[in-house]
């Protein structure tokens, strides 16, 4: 298989062709990994499991580790640092919020400004968390405003 | 932003906001003087006052103590915007702020002198008490805006912003407070100001701010609040415009109604909850 990659600053996103003689098991093989979502593992008492990116809430850092929440409220330990994460997830997906917190803006069911001056993001089953105002432009440039 | 940091951007725009007001102070008084007629005694320039220079036995002695003096001023004025780096309980420290300020402002005008009358001081805190009203409801709006912006964007429902409920409210007071009273003024008999002095200030000013409250209680949670203290800040430019620092009571009277009409408004409110 040869590997030929050319860089083009017009792309938006990343481009994936594939040129193939016929359609064989290697060139399967090969859309299947590229399709597959990419997957985290998580630990939790002493057992690894795999983590769907989309399954899980929020990422935090948490006496000086990385914490995964997932949808059913279970938190899993992560052997990636919150940076490595912000460039392994999807970008429009997960939106980090706060100096040691990535959130699945998908999940996010609300967000409020209160009076003091927070602003409280709630996440599907009623998980709230906050957001600094100092990634709030951030924010912005994700969505696209 | 961490705590430390913080720290550190207090202390930075502590020693900056020193010689600032410093330099403030003396150049009111220059100001003071190039605008003073008749030329004070023996035409030289005064930088302290004169009561202050007699209490210390010497106008270097005085200059000095009002250098200390206004320098702590200019360093609490400028570290204003400290709190608004803080995440949380940004509202609590910035009111804090403001206590520490005002007592810094009223003991520097005790010991310096700077007001020969009460109501000068009580006129200058009450401005110092708007310039961080304003100051923040500017950054409180700017924040609504992009929360309501990225709610926009994300798709999620929600009520309109309480600033949009509360906004025509108040544009009705300031129309009310603000206009009212010179329109009044135009119409009163000049030997004796019924309409300016017994019939707005006791019986519509009151009345309005009590009945406008009620329904934003009833519509608003919590937010309301900023009605009343709006009411009370509305007065003050009338109070000073067309009756003096003895009318201050209109604003305690605007506030106390609009206070007491939001109330019963989240009373009826609760009640309707019950039903």
């Amino acid at each position: 298989m040869k590997i030929d990659v050319t860089l083009d600053p017009a792309l938006e996103e990343l481009l994936v062709k594939v040129l193939s003689p016929g359609e064989t098991e290697e060139l399967r093989a090969l859309l299947r990994r590229l399709e597959e979502p990419r997957r985290l593992t998580g630990f939790r008492e002493g057992s690894a499991v795999p983590l769907e990116a989309a399954e899980v809430l929020r990422f935090y850092g948490e006496d000086k580790e990385v914490r995964a929440q997932a949808l059913d409220g279970e938190v899993y330990t992560v052997r990636l640092r919150l940076y490595e994460l912000e460039e392994r997830l999807d970008r429009k997906a997960f939106v980090r919020v706060s100096h040691s917190e990535i959130v699945n803006w998908k999940r996010v069911t609300a967000l409020d400004l209160s009076l003091s001056g927070t602003i409280r993001v709630t996440l599907e089953g009623g998980v709230a968390t906050y957001v600094s105002r100092r990634y709030v432009k951030k924010i912005k440039e994700v969505l696209g405003i | 932003m961490s705590k430390s940091e913080v720290r550190r951007e207090f202390l930075r725009r502590t020693k900056a906001g020193f010689p600032w007001g410093i330099a403030l102070v003396y150049l009111v008084f220059v100001l003071g003087n190039a605008f003073t007629i008749p030329r004070p005694e023996g035409g030289n320039l005064l930088v302290v006052p004169g009561a202050m220079a007699e209490a210390y036995g010497s106008p270097v002695a005085a200059a000095l103590a009002q250098f200390f003096w206004s320098g702590l001023l200019g360093a609490a004025l400028n570290t204003m915007e400290v709190p608004f780096l803080l995440e949380r309980r940004t509202l609590l420290w910035s009111g804090a702020h403001f206590l520490g300020t005002a007592a810094v402002f009223s003991l520097a005008g005790w010991r310096c002198r700077w007001f020969p009358i009460r109501e000068s001081w009580l006129c200058l805190l009450g401005l110092l008490l708007l310039l961080y009203v304003l100051k923040w409801s500017v950054r409180f709006l700017e924040w609504q805006s992009d929360v309501w912006a990225i709610r926009k964007s994300s798709g999620l429902e929600g009520a309109d912003p309480p600033w949009k409920t509360l906004a025509p409210y108040l544009l009705l007071a300031a129309a009310v407070e603000l206009l009212l009273p010179p329109g009044l003024r135009l119409a009163d008999a000049r030997d004796f100001p019924v309409l300016t002095g017994i019939f707005y200030p006791f019986l519509v000013l009151p009345l309005f701010c009590f009945f406008s409250a009620c329904p934003l209680g009833t519509r608003l949670r919590r937010w309301w609040l900023l009605y009343p203290a709006a009411c009370a800040a509305l007065t003050l430019p009338c109070v000073f415009w067309l009756y003096n620092y003895t009318a201050l009571f209109q604003a305690w009277a605007a506030g106390a109604a609009a206070l007491a009409g939001g109330l019963l408004g989240v009373v009826l409110r609760r009640l309707k909850k019950r039903e």
